[in-house]
């Protein structure tokens, strides 16, 4: 389990992190999420170890991550600009990563091989963004890490790549119980692979939520009711939007309890509507003053 | 089997020189043009100096040279290694990539450092023994000489390699780096030379390389390095091996210090730091003002030396002309500095802002007070004069003559002149000397071991009759009869002479001659005054209607046997019993005004 406590973080008087507190437990694919300059590459640098907090703390299994070489082996970390020595093939980071990382696996990268159509002996500065970012995967899985930290990791990749690269960290999530951390300024990205998400904004965590908690607890409901019928008194309503009698109502609590609920009132057209992830930080957050729209969008 | 570390700390030592062998092999190829093509040069030139009888003295000569000057690639390669071993720490993707490997930071310094380190090792093992072989087929193989060569470059390159790494912690900015070293390295230099020009330019008296503050050069590795060691001579002029082991020892031991506090910083360091131009917020303000006190104290010079008139080491008098404008360039300077280290720290030109021009004119003013203390000599370096009982020997010259002073009563006399003069300095200030004057140099030996220099520029006019005046007259005049040259002389401190005189005519004497015409005739005019008169400036008219076209120099060694001294005279109309023992001998007397050639 990945805990974060208070931790601060400051760059010449800019709080970058503003004693942020989050929890990402054993086996999660915990998807960050938060506009550019939220301090998301900022929370993973200390997660991977390689910023010293200002105060506050990040541990693994209860192990700080700072200047701990036993918690940094069992993590991986692609960053969101990967970098590799010049003229440095796949093969030679491999090796030096193999040196360096003693749970490198051989049998794993040669099975990984087949999965990246690339050339493990051409320097990487010649391949493309995209590529490049295969490459990173490559050697991050050959790893076999406990922990895999993903700072955007799909950007450059086409479309048929992304989805061959979640389903390898998937299947690892699956047979090892990896945990991933991955962040994005795009929730959209995150939604078919998290099952847990936490906002970051202006240094601190706005909302962290499993995804079941959140989809289980939120129902987007079109109902028109008979002429002069009012909604029920009690329903908890995020959000509601008129047109005509037709009413789009975001509703708090249980979709089946809601339903049952609602269709007391005779209605004289109901449909419940799923809600994408996006869709529902905006309505979770929507009065807590935030502003949600720009975080997501 | 081995344990996960060491596995480790090999990895990254074998990565460090797989990815940085192109720089080894450059620094050997400098060196070897440097040190080994010379060498074989000089070995295969069969007309050098025994080279068939196995002398190995000019081979030694040769390295231990090479050794010396080799400081400058030490200071270079120092840097080179450094900062190629430390390149995680100002590359922001580099430092990401190391700082998340499961490696301690400790480890991760100490197996670059020693990439680094191997690397300036080996180029000194291999170029100490191509050394040795090239010698060894020119049949002058010198083992010694090869092996001193390998220690003082292992030493000093650990040394620069050490104060490289710690300027490396102490910057995130690749560009900064050797800037930082050269501030640290030269630092000291730069110093002596600003303090001094500062001192000399406003002290009267105090003399260029006299100031007292020669001891910063020794803040200056390289400076040090290169003008204290090479090849030693005896007293007899033999070979006497490699000197400056001290030196080279010493500042390997602060190299090594500094090196613990590469390691030190490089702990504490933060990584988000890679790229800033400082690792530490506390460097900004350090930096910012030392570059602004440099170069408020350093512009003026500049300018002035550029515009001309201005004499650097001008023993205090050219100042006074030039204070205002000085001041004036200190303050223009300072802010130079300042903003310019503003825009350097915060990487941007945007670094004018009301509270920085404040700190920039406080920081200019803080200069012009620098300046202002020398000009009114407040740490009384120019005041100074050693007190009487201190005094071993004081030798006063002026003109052509010089006169050594070490009874109490002569010393004070002439140090009485000395306070006057420096009483006067305002006579003397600002004045230039394109109408003519005199230079009175004071030389003190102290019985402590030290030496004292000052040198009093004389304008033509009230200041330089009164040297004159004290010089040849019956104070020193008389008592100087007694002491110079030293009284009385025997055959052992007369080692020869020779009169050279009109026409080109020259005779020389033995030492007895010498001793002969020094008692006969030299000697009753010196004890008549008519050798008296001290001629500070020069007197064209005087000179031409009162001297002969004679020149008398007599070879003088001094009671411990070892020191030598040429006594000069020229015989005037006065000297009677000069002139009668010179026209004996033949050599005619010609006034220089009746002279040719």
């Amino acid at each position: 389990m990945i805990e974060v406590k208070n931790l601060v973080k400051t760059f010449d008087g800019f709080r970058a992190l503003d004693g942020l507190t989050m929890t990402v437990p054993r086996g999660a694919v915990y998807g960050l999420v938060g506009p550019n300059g939220a301090g998301k590459s900022t929370l993973l640098r200390h997660l991977t170890g390689i910023y010293r907090p200002d105060a506050g703390t990040v541990t693994v299994d209860g192990a700080p991550v700072w200047e701990n070489p036993a918690v940094k082996r069992r993590m991986a970390y692609i960053p969101d600009d990967v970098f590799y020595f010049r003229s440095a093939s796949i093969l030679d980071m491999a090796k030096f990563y193999a040196g360096v990382c003693p749970a490198f696996d051989w049998e794993r990268y040669d099975k990984l091989k087949k999965a990246f159509d690339l050339d493990e002996k051409q320097p990487i500065r010649r391949f493309s963004k995209g590529m490049q970012k295969q490459a990173a995967f490559w050697l991050a899985m050959s790893m076999a890490p406990d922990v895999l930290v993903l700072d955007e990791p799909v950007d450059g990749l086409d479309p048929v790549m992304r989805r061959q690269v979640w389903s390898l960290v998937m299947a690892d999530v699956a047979d090892r119980g990896t945990t991933v951390l991955v962040s994005s300024h795009n929730l959209r990205e995150l939604e078919d692979v998290c099952d847990h998400v936490g906002i970051l904004d202006h240094g601190k965590l706005l909302l962290e939520r499993s995804l079941s908690d959140l989809q289980e607890n939120i129902v987007k409901v079109m109902i028109a009711l008979p002429e002069g019928q009012a909604l029920p008194q009690d329903l908890n309503i995020l959000h509601d939007q008129a047109t005509g009698r037709m009413h789009t109502l975001i509703l708090r609590g249980d979709a089946d309890t809601l339903e049952a609920y609602l269709a007391a009132a005779q209605p004289q057209y109901m449909d419940l509507v799923p809600l994408t992830l996006e869709e529902i930080f905006i309505y979770e957050l929507g009065g807590v003053d935030y502003e949600v729209k720009n975080i997501l969008l | 089997m081995k344990s996960r570390t060491s596995c480790s700390e090999m990895s990254l030592f074998r990565r460090c020189l797989a990815r940085y062998w192109p720089l080894w092999l450059g620094m050997t190829a400098v060196l070897v043009f440097y040190n080994i093509l010379p060498l074989a040069n000089m070995l295969s030139d069969p007309s050098r100096p025994q080279a068939a009888s196995g002398d190995l003295g000019p081979v030694q000569l040769f390295v231990y040279g090479r050794a010396a000057t080799g400081a400058i690639f030490a200071l270079l390669f120092g840097l080179i290694a450094a900062m190629a071993v430390f390149e995680h720490t100002y590359s922001a993707k580099l430092t990401g990539l190391f700082a998340s490997l499961p490696v301690k930071r400790s480890k991760l310094f100490g197996q670059h450092w020693l990439a680094g380190a191997v690397m300036l090792l080996s180029t000194g093992v291999f170029i100490a023994l191509v050394m040795l072989a090239v010698e060894a087929v020119y049949g002058a193989a010198d083992l010694q000489s090869a092996l001193t060569w390998c220690a003082v470059w292992s030493l000093e390159s650990l040394t620069f390699y050490g104060l490289a790494a710690f300027c490396v912690m102490l910057t995130g900015h690749v560009l900064v780096i050797p800037a930082l070293y050269l501030l640290l390295n030269f630092a000291g230099s730069a110093l002596n030379i600003l303090l001094g020009g500062l001192v000399t330019s406003y002290s009267y008296g105090v003399m260029g390389g006299e100031n007292g503050l020669y001891w910063l050069h020794t803040l200056s590795p390289v400076v040090r390095l290169m003008t204290e060691c090479g090849q030693g001579f005896g007293q007899n002029g033999e070979a006497a091996g490699f000197i400056g082991w001290g030196w080279v020892i010493g500042y390997f031991i602060v190299g090594m210090i500094f090196t613990a506090l590469a390691l030190w910083l490089f702990l504490r360091r933060q990584n988000e730091r890679a790229q800033e131009t400082t690792a530490f917020g506390v460097l900004r303000p350090i930096l910012k003002y030392i570059v602004t006190i440099f170069f408020g104290l350093g512009f003026p010079f500049l300018v002035l030396y550029f515009l001309g008139g201005f004499s650097f080491y001008g023993s205090g008098v050219e100042g006074a002309r030039f204070f205002p404008l000085h001041l004036i360039l200190s303050l223009v300077g300072a802010v130079i500095g300042y903003f310019l280290s503003e825009m350097i720290i915060r990487k941007s030109f945007r670094a004018f802002s009301a509270k920085g021009w404040l700190k920039a004119l406080i920081a200019g003013v803080v200069c012009c007070a620098v300046v202002a203390l020398f000009r009114f000599d407040a740490f009384g370096i120019a005041r100074h004069i050693p007190a009487v009982d201190d005094v071993e020997v004081l030798q006063v010259s002026g003109g052509s003559q010089r006169f050594v002073l070490r009874d109490p009563k002569q010393i004070e006399a002439a140090e009485a002149l000395q306070r006057e003069l420096f009483a006067r300095r305002g006579e003397a200030e600002g004045q230039s000397y394109d109408g003519g004057g005199a230079f009175l140099q004071y030389s003190y030996q102290l019985k402590d071991g030290r030496n004292l220099m000052r040198g009093y520029h004389l304008p033509r006019g009230p200041l330089l009759d009164l040297a004159q005046e004290t010089l040849g007259g019956d104070t020193l005049g008389k008592m100087r009869i007694e002491l110079t040259p030293p009284v009385p002389m025997d055959k052992t401190h007369v080692s020869g002479g020779e009169i050279s005189y009109a026409k080109g005519g020259w005779l020389e004497l033995t030492g007895a001659e010498a001793l002969a015409f020094y008692n006969e005739a030299i000697l009753p005019d010196v004890r008549e005054g008519n050798y008296d008169e001290m001629h500070l400036g020069y007197d064209e008219q005087w000179q031409m209607e009162h001297c002969y076209q004679v020149s008398i120099n007599l070879a003088i060694t001094a009671d411990d046997g070892v020191s030598g001294l040429m006594l000069q005279y020229q015989p005037t109309l006065d000297t009677v019993h000069t002139n009668a023992w010179l026209t004996a001998h033949g050599i005619p007397l010609v006034l220089e005004k009746d002279g040719v050639g």
